[in-house]
């Protein structure tokens, strides 16, 4: 098991991508990117549409397969152990919806039932309609709801489960203002109670407030790591968005 | 965690609003038959005949008895168009004038004329049969002059008729059925198995139908990823689609038989069988015949997945339902005009392979007692169904599912 010692203390490496290579076909997705993420950490990948983010976040959530290098989570091998990989992560997508035929509460208890006994489900539902704040709505069909709605119930049914890394695609896709604010301060709260989070995202205000370290990715490579605030000064930027332009102009 | 699956694919597919359309298509069937009515009742109604009788003659008087053993006789008037518009009130089939003269002619020798008038009521198949009767009592008034004539010369008319007698056996398949040619024997299990044919393919394409549809739905609603990101192993997802699937089929099996049996039993006669084959199935019949239908309808749903891996959305997923549809007729169409074992080489090569064929075919072989057709079908279907089933949980265990998904929306 990977150990680092972080603040003065034994963590686990929540996440390890190392050399992970990508191909599509003909086409090399990602270019061998290597990155760690530290348990109860919120890491975001940032970068331009096509860099690789949603490839990576699908490789991490064992959608797709690896072509070369590996991916370890808490320790397994997400080549060799993926179902039991399944039972620790929770994956958002970007593009993402729900069974129209089913209430919101009937969804949450649907996909409880994959994760806990009766009893556990009884309280991850009950801390799914807590999260997706959908009032009496939560007992109307999914088709009746808006998009908004819909987003909040997965990202409801996303944290629900307690997952130890929860995979979020642009979490706040499609959101107003005042829903994309709960969600962040949703998924700050989840990572608090342990939760780890990889999370991709276009907003880099929502990057700079919620992230604990950013990865900035461009054209299938990470070309630049840190903490908001140490890309900040390296780049002598005010906020994150002028440091994502900066480094993307030099790569 | 596999039937939490399995009660959300059979929420999705037997609903009420599913259920209510199947059972609708049923009724009306059923309704239909009750329409159309029955054929033994028809044909053994008398039909309606007027008569203009305007001989007095021996001939005209023998013609007249004749009619009036096989037909309800109507009073009508002499003039021909009053005679037929009373017929045409009266829902007659045919109006017989026996013009003066008539008996004259015949015993000089000559041909006797008579004027027939048909009311043709349709065009449908059961819309003249009072008609068709009507032409059974013109022959038999032939055939009962030519024998009155033939003993009038001093002949033996049931000789004079019949020379050659001939006594029909027919061999088919170690059979020997005494009295029928081959054409009736084939009639005769054709309108007895054609039935489960037609069964057969609604069911498949109702059933594989679904599973296309419901790989579609999951690709248009965006949930495919999740579900596929789940703690559950990709041959549940595969197993409880294809088993609600299979389910629902059973269902709706049941209701179509019942609508379809009500509809038949209006259409056909009531046989219960000849020489060596009987039209009852035992115990042992029935169980194959369930193994069979279950082993096509899940070769059916697993094709019919693997064709859903394909579906974009859920419009795109009604157009894959063409091969599944194209191939079940194929197989009906063929088989209803051939034996398969007397198709040509390649012919007889794609019939086997559909595997549809052999549930479509199973009710007539086992009416025949023949059951090693049966058995090397369920050994086809079993194969074929743990093979595509293979190639689902591999596209399902790679990320083709995902990169194809990809790979048609750049497509588009």
């Amino acid at each position: 098991m990977l150990a680092i010692a972080h603040m003065g203390e034994e963590r686990l490496h929540a996440l390890e991508v190392q050399n992970l290579i990508k191909d599509y076909g003909k086409r090399r997705a990602l270019k061998g990117i290597s990155f760690k993420v530290e348990e109860g950490e919120i890491f975001g990948l940032i970068g331009p549409n096509g860099a690789g983010k949603t490839t990576t976040l699908r490789i991490v959530s064992t959608l797709l397969q690896v072509t070369s290098g590996t991916v370890t989570i808490f320790g397994h091998d997400l080549s060799k152990e993926a179902s039991k990989i399944r039972k620790m992560i929770s994956y958002l997508p970007e593009e993402a919806g729900a069974y129209k035929n089913l209430t919101g509460r009937k969804y949450l208890e649907f996909m409880a039932r994959f994760f806990g006994n009766a009893e556990q489900v009884k309280e991850m539902v009950r801390k799914g309609v807590e999260i997706a704040k959908l009032g009496d709505r939560i007992d109307s069909k999914v088709d009746t709801y808006s998009k908004g709605m819909v987003r909040r119930l997965l990202v409801a049914r996303t944290l629900m489960i307690n997952p130890r890394l929860a995979i979020l695609d642009e979490p706040t896709s499609g959101l107003d203002v005042l829903n994309a604010q709960e969600i962040r301060r949703i998924i700050k709260s989840a990572a608090k109670s342990g939760t780890t989070v990889l999370l991709s995202s276009h907003n880099m205000l929502e990057v700079e407030f919620l992230c604990d370290r950013i990865a900035l990715i461009n054209d299938g490579e990470i070309v630049e790591i840190g903490t908001p605030q140490e890309l900040k000064e390296e780049y002598n930027a005010e906020n994150i968005e002028e440091v994502f332009t900066a480094v993307i102009a030099c790569s | 965690m596999f039937m939490n699956l399995m009660k959300k694919e059979l929420r999705e597919l037997l609903t009420l609003a599913n259920i209510l359309a199947i059972a609708l298509f049923a009724t009306m069937y059923a309704f239909l038959g009750q329409a159309v009515g029955n054929i033994e009742k028809e044909i053994s109604k008398k039909p309606r005949v007027g008569i203009i009788k305007l001989d007095d003659g021996i001939y005209a008087d023998m013609v007249y008895r004749i009619i009036e053993e096989r037909a309800e006789i109507l009073e009508t008037p002499v003039n021909i168009e009053e005679a037929l518009k009373k017929l045409l009130r009266e829902n007659g089939a045919m109006l017989l004038v026996i013009p003066s003269g008539f008996s004259n002619n015949i015993e000089k020798g000559k041909s006797g004329t008579l004027k027939v008038f048909w009311l043709m009521k349709g065009t449908g198949i059961m819309d003249n049969i009072a008609s068709e009767m009507g032409g059974g009592i013109l022959e038999a008034i032939k055939e009962k002059l030519s024998s009155h004539l033939m003993e009038k010369l001093g002949g033996d008319p049931s000789f004079l008729t019949r020379p050659v007698v001939n006594v029909d056996t027919t061999l088919y398949r170690n059979m020997r059925i005494e009295g029928m040619t081959p054409s009736a024997v084939g009639g005769a299990i054709y309108s007895k198995t054609w039935l489960g044919a037609v069964i057969v393919l609604m069911l498949i394409l109702t059933a594989g139908g679904s599973v296309i549809s419901s790989m579609g739905l999951e690709k248009e609603n965006k949930t495919l990823e999740t579900l596929l990101t789940l703690p559950i192993k990709r041959g549940y997802i595969i197993l409880s689609k294809t088993l609600a699937a299979t389910i629902y089929g059973f269902v709706a099996s049941v209701i179509y038989m019942v609508g379809f049996g009500l509809y038949m039993r209006s259409l056909t006669f009531s046989e219960e069988g000849f020489g060596p084959i009987r039209f009852e199935f035992e115990l042992h019949d029935y169980i194959i015949l369930a193994v069979v239908l279950f082993l096509a309808l899940f070769s059916g749903i697993a094709l019919s997945m693997l064709l859903g891996i394909a579906a974009k959305d859920y419009r795109n997923a009604q157009f894959l339902t063409i091969p599944i549809t194209a191939m079940g007729i194929f197989s009906m169409l063929v088989t209803m005009f051939k034996d398969l074992a007397n198709l040509p080489p390649v012919l007889k090569v794609i019939t086997f392979l559909i595997p549809f064929t052999h549930a479509m075919t199973a009710m007539k072989n086992l009416l025949l007692d023949d059951y090693s057709p049966i058995l090397y079908g369920i050994l086809y279907m079993a194969i074929f169904s743990i093979a595509i089933t293979a190639i689902i949980t591999w596209v399902f265990n790679t990320d083709k599912l995902i990169t194809g998904i990809m790979w048609m929306r750049r497509k588009r």
